[in-house]
């Protein structure tokens, strides 16, 4: 099989393209939800000369739901493409590493034991989504100073060190599962299937000073990533340095996975088959893989989340849920034809 | 500029002695051969002069400089790569890369344009006999093909003397995976490498070829240096024999070099 790959001679085009479509969705997802919103209303709000009620819908509840499914997207895409890249694994994940399921126990823990202060905010943020965070810092920590020695960093003790602190964090949660009453477990499980409808202006502000320097940092190091996938001593020989490229994408995809599980829950399979369809279509140099990952992430879920509001409207599903009935079958499909785009095993 | 020198080198790993008292002084052009048995230490002679395993002994002089001058700093990191280009035994490549790509990947220390680079590029995969493998996918090449890429990646890295005036190459067992055609072609090349001033040190398996290239050979045993000279000198009956516990004669050859082939 011939291929040939032009998109360094395409790539301000496709660049601008993927941005198009972030924006387009972004408009789109404007106009669907529970309560109808023509075209015209969104061009008058457009122009600042909306009515009232349209400019709450789409001023105060659709902007900034789909601005935060547009970082969130943008954030589980490009973690998942460098996770990918650290584990020198296509089918690895940001999970992988703890940090979803130190979330799920931090928000449980939040949500059984400390029941009558849940609804504390601080800084415009519920205190379940400050356990989120920490839980899922914290595991994220505790498995790099597993894997870390004197010799440096061990991906491979860090993939199986992940396995162990989830399989920690997870027992944790059944526990607090277990002691939390009818209203907890719903509120458990609501929050595990993930959701962008607590989404406000603070939580935008929040996520932005998060997802902003991580699309500014994981770009840059595009050619260290690329020689990262021929092994960790032969990009020791390209004059990387490697520890200190591994300790800046762990530290990236905590924050930028920590925050967004803390927003919106788990959003399963946005940073496993993004990436993996990116690398389809322009191959896996990261160089063009990180942005492109970014912008398909943050459409793809714009729009996942557009199906989430209009499917059983009035009522929602959660986002999360939608993705995985979407992702699922596209990542089995994607297996079975992985031999076609030159995946050995 | 010496490429390479290594002074009274020891390395100790979980309390074994791998390596003792190894010297070496290498010249610019000149190809050294490392041979032995399985486990001498070879590889870990080379990873010792690529920093990967410290020296617990001894010095090691890299381009002009000690070991640990190009350990400093990640500018040092990236300007010994513009110098050294090392090729492992094994590679883990298991991304879709197409084998242009994985060869350009050899000019990442390099902020030499991406213009002079694909020239760079395409000279070494001519050279190498894989420019029909332009536009192939890596992962669906054959092990030699593999091999072929890889290799050139690593040349690409160190092709100009404008980038680097003293290089160094070091070759763990390059032979491996390649046909007799591709054997030669590939020692010829390493050949016209060298007489462009590189160092080359590699690890070969094969004593005839290390016989019929090499400047000379390193034989080693136990972590310890056996031999260091010219094939004529080193390659004996008797050492064979001590090395490899193996029967062998010595046949002359037309070009003067040494012939090892093994008793019945």
């Amino acid at each position: 099989m011939n291929t040939t790959r032009d998109i360094a001679k395409h790539w301000p085009l496709i660049l601008s393209a993927v941005i198009l479509l972030v924006f387009l969705s972004l408009l789109c997802s404007l106009l669907f939800g529970a309560s109808d919103i023509k075209v015209s209303q969104l061009f008058s709000w457009i122009l600042g000369q909306g009515d009232p009620q349209s400019n709450l819908i789409i001023g105060q509840l659709r902007l900034p739901r789909a601005l935060l499914a547009a970082f969130v997207g943008a954030i589980l895409a490009c973690c998942g493409a460098v996770t990918q890249g650290l584990f020198r694994n296509p089918l690895a994940d940001p999970s992988l590493i703890g940090v979803t399921a130190g979330a799920t126990a931090g928000a449980s823990l939040v949500i059984v034991l400390l029941a009558q202060i849940q609804h504390l905010e601080i800084l415009g943020l519920s205190l379940v989504s400050f356990g989120a965070f920490i839980g899922g810092l914290l595991a994220v920590l505790f498995v790099y100073r597993v894997a870390t020695g004197s010799s440096g960093t061990s991906v491979a003790t860090m993939l199986l060190a992940g396995i162990g602190v989830s399989f920690l964090a997870g027992s944790l949660s059944s526990v607090f599962e277990l002691i939390g009453d009818n209203h907890m477990l719903r509120q458990i499980s609501l929050w595990r299937m993930g959701g962008l409808e607590a989404a406000d202006y603070s939580h935008i502000a929040i996520i932005a000073c998060v997802a902003l320097p991580i699309l500014w940092i994981l770009p840059r190091h595009h050619a260290a990533l690329n020689a990262l996938l021929l092994g960790e001593s032969e990009a020791r020989h390209l004059g990387i340095d490697v520890h200190r490229l591994k300790t800046t994408i762990v530290l990236c995809v905590a924050a930028g996975i920590g925050v967004s599980v803390a927003l919106a829950g788990s959003i399963a399979f946005i940073g496993l088959v993004v990436p993996h369809i990116v690398r389809m279509l322009v191959g896996p140099n990261h160089r063009y893989l990180i942005p492109l990952s970014a912008g398909l992430g943050a459409a793809m879920l714009i729009i996942a989340d557009a199906f989430a509001r209009t499917i059983l409207a009035p009522a929602e599903l959660p986002v999360g849920l939608v993705t995985s009935f979407i992702g699922a079958p596209v990542f089995i499909s994607l297996l079975r034809s992985r031999h076609r785009y030159g995946m050995q095993n | 500029m010496t490429p390479l020198s290594l002074s009274r080198v020891s390395v100790q790993q979980h309390k074994t002695e791998i390596l003792q008292d190894i010297s070496l002084e290498l010249k610019p052009g000149e190809i050294v051969a490392i041979i032995g048995p399985n486990g001498a230490g070879k590889t870990s002679l080379l990873n010792t002069i690529s920093a990967e395993v410290p020296a617990n002994q001894g010095e090691i002089n890299l381009c002009g400089q000690p070991l640990e001058h190009w350990q400093k700093s990640a500018a040092n990191k990236r300007a010994l790569a513009r110098h050294l280009a090392v090729l492992p035994q094994f590679s883990l490549l298991n991304f879709p890369y197409l084998v242009e790509e994985v060869v350009a990947l050899g000019r990442i220390p390099h902020s030499t344009g991406a213009r002079l680079d694909n020239d760079i590029v395409a000279q070494a995969m001519a050279a190498l006999d894989i420019n029909h493998l332009k536009g192939r996918i890596y992962t669906q090449l054959s092990g030699g093909e593999k091999q072929r890429s890889q290799l050139a990646r690593v040349m690409v890295q160190i092709w100009r003397q404008e980038d680097a005036a003293t290089r160094l190459l070091l070759l763990d067992e390059p032979l491996t995976a390649l046909d007799l055609g591709h054997q030669q072609l590939l020692m010829q090349n390493l050949k016209h490498f060298a007489q462009q001033g590189v160092g080359i040190v590699m690890v070969l398996h094969d004593i005839n070829m290390a016989a019929n290239y090499a400047d000379r050979i390193l034989a080693l045993a136990k972590g310890r240096c056996q031999a260091l000279a010219t094939p004529e000198q080193v390659l004996s009956v008797e050492l064979l024999q001590t090395l490899f516990d193996a029967r062998v004669k010595i046949l002359p050859n037309p070009n003067n070099k040494p012939t090892v082939v093994l008793c019945e």
